[in-house]
């Protein structure tokens, strides 16, 4: 079994978290085979402790295939080792670099050319296993082709106490719309992950993450615009209630003329939890015309939990658009006492505000049935 | 319904109100006046629960029980109203989800069933009519840019739907026009029964030619230094508050 080399953790990306938080990571996790009959539903992938079950008839019906990564890499699939060796922010990065090496799951998803999709897809990875002190290196490529619209519902359960380490990497082609929420629920888990995206001409990637309730996180996303018309936008909820550790790094690449990001990220921290968010937008020298938007708001909810919270926009041209805010506060005593004066109770007018303040970021999410959905679980979690 | 004894109170150990006395039954309308910065949003603020504002003697009677450990919720519940001179505006929480969700835990309060969805949002809608305010309000978040004379309507629209049975008006006729002034107070009237009570806090008698005041109280440095009829807020309005000194 490989051992990890510590490096240097020089890179900002590794600002608020330490590599020796993670010094359980030792080694690569092995899943045990166990028959389990899950049956997927008719537009669900589900990949359970590391095994793809058999996919529902929308996915087959629909073409979407899904291969072992290393099989699509030798059978030279869709000239998939090119299309991964335009990665060019790959971080000389210790996390990222043995994973690559030493994944024990890799499924790469085709969403092939002109497949307009009405329905949501939805990836539904399952791991029971793992432990403490090996790791379970995950990759994930997702690649959808030109002139397609796919939304994604990624839900990771990672239900006892384990260690993850995940790369994805993300290709909108030429244009196509892609939209991904990120839904999770991994208590006790620590985990490490890496999220590339690569936007082409004329295409727009929708990405939502709502994070709650783990133990170690750090995510790092890293996003690039590469052509005329390459549109992200960046939507993130991370909510902490306990004595979580989550550190968000985001780094748009505007890397062409008349691209666009738009990022939103919102953290709520209690108890003792301590949220990071590093962002940065960069828009390089040639890349005029371009657009990048950048809003922070943040509610801290104890005087013991911490909120790092820093946006930055790194601007090497003077034609474009650009705008930027961070605030961090408290629940407007103010608003509650208002709320209050009309007979609604302290725990009920503190969730009005909170609810409220959740909506806005999920309210970006297009599909409106994942929409509900996620407002319904929210709703729940936060009941205080 | 009220009787204020002795109160004193203010901030930490700061008074800004000194000793005061008021006694209001049902069905009565009262007035008070004063210059600015006297206590009398204070004074509002002190009988609607606002915890901030420690009360360092006295007491305050509402239907014959010390109300100073009930918190705004449950004065809320018990009857009490206080229209803000300055509503906070709360982006993001919809007027017609914060009215349903009041009215309901004032219902609940009473072990009354909740509203249903569809009744309530009929009256909500008849109420907006009613004092002039379109039903897209009913889509907008609590106050979230609404103009100073659209938050006094809003108010007095919880008002109506809250049903309390003593209402604090602070200002409320500041930032309205003078058609505002008469629908708002039409509203009131209709609204007034010999149970319920009012306080008003102004600094104009055009209000007070539609709502007929039974008394008017003058309050300077956080006590009441001179109460009579509503011949007082004319005399007033002519004369200023230094001849009372
Ligand atoms: N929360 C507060 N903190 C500090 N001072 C306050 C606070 N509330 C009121 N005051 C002070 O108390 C006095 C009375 O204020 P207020 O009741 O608003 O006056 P009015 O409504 O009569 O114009 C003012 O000097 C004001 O600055
Ligand atoms: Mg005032």
């Amino acid at each position: 079994m490989d051992k990890i080399i510590a490096k240097n953790f020089k890179f900002e990306n590794w600002k608020y978290t330490k590599s020796s938080q993670f010094k359980t990571f030792k080694n690569i996790f092995s899943f045990n085979k166990v028959e389990k009959k899950i049956i997927p539903k008719n537009n669900e992938i589900i990949i359970y402790n590391g095994q793809l079950i058999n996919n529902g008839d929308y996915i087959v019906k629909n073409n979407i295939k899904i291969y072992n990564i290393d099989e699509a890499i030798s059978q030279k699939i869709n000239q998939i080792q090119d299309k991964i060796n335009q990665f060019s922010s790959f971080k000389n990065d210790q996390y990222i670099e043995e994973n690559l090496k030493n994944y024990n799951i890799g499924y790469y998803l085709y969403f092939p050319k002109n497949l307009i999709l009405k329905d949501k897809i939805v990836i539904k990875n399952i791991i029971e296993q793992g432990n403490e002190t090996e790791y379970i290196n995950l990759r994930i490529l997702i690649d959808c082709d030109e002139n397609s619209k796919v939304t994604i519902l990624s839900e990771e359960e990672f239900l006892n106490k384990k260690c993850i380490n995940i790369v994805n990497q993300c290709f909108v082609n030429n244009n196509s719309s892609l939209e991904i929420i990120n839904k999770s629920n991994k208590t006790d888990t620590k985990q490490i992950y890496n999220f590339f995206s690569l936007i082409n001409y004329n295409s727009t990637l929708k990405y939502h993450t709502i994070d709650i309730n783990s133990n170690l996180v750090k995510n790092n996303y890293f996003i690039d615009l590469n052509s005329p018309g390459s549109t992200c936008l960046f939507n993130g909820l991370n909510i902490s209630k306990h004595k979580e550790h989550f550190d968000n790094y985001i780094e748009i690449n505007h890397k062409h003329s008349k691209t666009i990001s738009n990022l939103n990220y919102k953290i709520i921290a209690d108890h003792k939890s301590k949220s990071n968010f590093f962002a940065k937008s960069i828009i390089h020298e040639k890349c005029s015309e371009s657009q990048a938007y950048q809003k922070n708001n943040n509610l801290i909810l104890s005087d013991k939990a911490k909120i790092n919270a820093n946006p930055q926009l790194e601007i090497y041209n003077d034609d474009v658009q650009c705008s930027h805010g961070s605030a961090t506060g408290q629940i407007d005593e103010e608003a509650i006492f208002y709320l209050r004066s009309r007979g609604i109770k302290l725990d009920l007018a503190k969730q009005l505000i909170l609810n409220s303040f959740i909506n806005e970021i999920l309210e970006e999410i297009q599909n409106i049935e994942i929409q509900k959905d996620l407002k319904e679980t929210l709703d729940n979690y936060m009941v205080l | 319904m009220l009787k204020i004894k002795n109160l004193t109170a203010g901030i930490d150990d700061k008074n800004i109100l000194n000793n005061i006395n008021l006694n209001i039954n049902s069905g009565e309308f009262h007035v008070i006046m004063g210059t600015n910065g006297t206590g009398k949003s204070t004074l509002g603020h002190i009988l609607a629960g606002k915890d901030n504002y420690n009360v360092h003697s006295g007491d305050i009677i509402y239907k014959d029980k010390s109300i100073l450990d009930l918190s705004p919720d449950e004065r809320a519940h018990e009857g009490i109203f206080m229209s803000f001179q300055y509503p906070v505006s709360i982006p993001g929480v919809n007027t017609m989800h914060f009215l349903r969700t009041a009215v309901n835990s004032i219902r609940k309060s009473k072990n009354l069933d909740e509203i249903e969805p569809g009744d309530f949002i009929k009256l909500f809608k008849e109420k907006l009519e009613l004092i002039g305010l379109k039903s897209e309000f009913s889509k907008r978040s609590v106050n979230d840019g609404f103009s100073g004379g659209e938050k006094k309507r809003f108010e007095i629209i919880q008002m109506l739907l809250l049903n309390p049975d003593l209402i604090i008006l602070d200002e409320t006729d500041s930032g309205l026009d003078i058609d505002a002034i008469r629908i708002v107070s039409n509203g009131i009237n209709a609204f007034r029964n010999k149970n319920k009570s009012f306080i008003l806090i102004t600094h104009y008698n055009r209000i007070l030619n539609y709502l007929k005041p039974d008394f008017v109280h003058v309050m300077l440095n956080g006590t009441i230094v001179k109460s009579g009829g509503k011949e007082l807020a004319v005399e007033l309005e002519e004369k200023g508050y230094e001849w009372i000194k």
